[in-house]
């Protein structure tokens, strides 16, 4: 940040001495973001589900952004190419970063890494022996201060075999699965509801933040209620909820000196018949 | 990392000052004056934390509400000319956020035509436009040299209006660029949120959401869609 001011402060001097206009190069959105197509197993295994990702790797201070709500910004395209016989499962996304900027402009937002996660069929018909290439593609906005788009593609060839040992990337898998969200616990220690147009969540001496999905009703002010250090997340519907508005996303759980928890949220957002 | 855990304690400064005014921005928004950003350089020296706060406050006062009137202001254009919104009384005003460098501007102004074809339709009929730039110094895109370069690049016929404090944008919780606003004849807002259905940076929408509230407007029936989400990016404040 430092040195990005400075830097920029020198520029602006510089010009003001040449008096020609302000005009950076901007940064190539492409260079500023790695993706690589990663797979979980060591080999393709003919009837199982294989775990393929997204690796998203960032420049240090720049961000690329979650599918769910965010003020500005798009989130990643997943563009993976299979043989035919493979079948793709849905993407599933770890949980973003809160990203508040000057302006109460809130993003959801990946920082540094973010593995996105595809399933993948393989087909009980495929040969063990065979090579399978697969290949990705995506499209990003990244943005720091300034937002630039880019591109980026990759390949993977792996192998059909009768078993399929931890790859080189697992790591990665396990490190997106503690961001993926799982069902509220059944303990009460986690406790979500609706009631007469507000959504709160509770966890004792716990951060809660809640991201909210894309199809979540609209909530009033998330700058400032989307995040609680109480223990006591209390965010209102904007407007009138319909029987079809939900409130959905991904609730985070941060208490101290330990991992963060994340849960799957889907409540209705209207009164419950009576 | 240092500025993330600076927001974080100013998210939960936030937390406790803000409880009382928390639905503050219910009421309804008074229309306001503003000063020219003229004291932009003076305001960033101040301290980032008391900065933020006294933004949430104004924000918590002051931001737009469909329905309810616009709030006035008073910008200088890229030639120093002052812009006063009062002086467009009596006349269907559109507003768009503007950073020329944003990918989502250039998609609008220089991939596509949205923007230029809209005032040219539009125009006709007696409608003004406004682009306002409220990208703090330094930022990408701020400023007023930079605009008038932009002005000239894409060929638009309305001024760039110079918001470097972001006190406008905040005003009207501008929150990306584009993000447009439609004010009607009586100095109502009437629509706000994006240019159009296509969040892509490259791709114009099937659905203009501003020429669909424009021709509403023009023809004296309600606007059907007074308010979507906006996209693009963020507005540099």
């Amino acid at each position: 940040m430092i040195a990005h001011t400075s830097l920029v402060a020198f520029c602006v001097a510089l010009t003001n001495v040449v008096s020609t206009p302000v005009n950076f190069a901007p940064p190539d959105g492409s260079k500023l973001v790695t993706m690589t197509l990663i797979s979980e197993g060591s080999q393709l295994v003919p009837g199982s589900t294989a775990m393929l990702g997204m690796h998203f790797a960032m420049s240090p201070k720049w961000h690329i952004y979650w599918n769910g709500l965010s003020d500005a910004g798009f989130p990643p395209s997943i563009e993976i190419v299979v043989p035919p016989g493979f079948e793709l499962g849905e993407p599933q996304w770890p949980a973003p970063v809160r990203h508040l900027g000057e302006g109460d402009v809130l993003d959801h937002v990946y920082e540094k890494e973010a593995t996105v996660l595809v399933p993948l069929k393989v087909p009980a018909s495929a040969k063990p022996g065979d090579s399978v290439r697969l290949t990705a593609a995506s499209k990003w906005l990244v943005c720091d201060d300034a937002c630039v788009p880019g591109e980026g593609k990759s390949e993977i060839t792996l192998k059909v075999g009768e078993k399929a040992e931890a790859s080189a990337s697992a790591a990665k898998f396990a490190a997106a699965r503690l961001r993926l969200p799982k069902a509220l616990p059944t303990d009460g220690s986690v406790k979500t509801q609706v009631v007469g147009g507000v959504f709160t969540a509770t966890a004792a001496q716990a951060t809660v933040r809640f991201f909210p999905a894309s199809d979540c009703v609209a909530l009033k002010d998330l700058p400032k209620n989307g995040e609680s250090t109480t223990g006591r997340l209390q965010i209102a519907i904007a407007g009138e909820a319909t029987p079809k508005d939900r409130v959905q996303g991904i609730l985070e759980i941060a208490a101290e000196k330990q991992e963060s928890r994340f849960y799957s949220v889907d409540l209705p957002a209207g009164e419950p018949k009576k | 990392m240092t500025t993330k855990t600076l927001f974080g304690s100013i998210i939960a400064g936030a937390l406790f000052l803000g409880v009382g005014s928390a639905f503050a921005q219910d009421k309804p928004a008074q229309p306001a004056q503003t000063q020219p950003a003229t004291d932009a350089k003076h305001e960033k020296k101040q301290d980032k934390n008391a900065k933020h706060s006294d933004k949430h406050a104004e924000k918590k006062a002051e931001t737009a509400k469909v329905g309810e009137s616009a709030p006035e202001f008073k910008l200088k254009d890229t030639d120093g000319k002052d812009v006063n919104l009062a002086d467009y009384k009596g006349k269907v005003v559109v507003l768009e956020w503007f950073n020329p460098d944003c990918p989502f501007i250039i998609k609008h102004h220089q991939k596509n035509n949205t923007f230029n074809d809209l005032y040219t339709k539009y125009n006709a009929k007696g409608v003004v436009f406004l682009a306002i730039n409220s990208g703090a110094e330094g930022k990408q895109g701020a400023g007023a040299e930079r605009s008038a370069k932009a002005k000239t690049e894409y060929k638009m016929q309305y001024p760039i209006l110079m918001d470097g404090n972001g006190k406008v944008g905040q005003m009207y919780g501008a929150k990306t660029t584009p993000h447009c606003f439609v004010i009607g004849k009586d100095g109502k807002l009437l629509y706000q949120g994006a240019i159009d259905d296509d969040k892509s940076p490259e791709t114009p929408g099937k659905t203009n959401y501003v020429a669909k509230a424009l021709d509403e407007i023009l023809a004296g029936s309600t606007v059907s869609t007074p308010e979507t989400k906006s996209y693009g990016c963020p507005v540099k404040y």
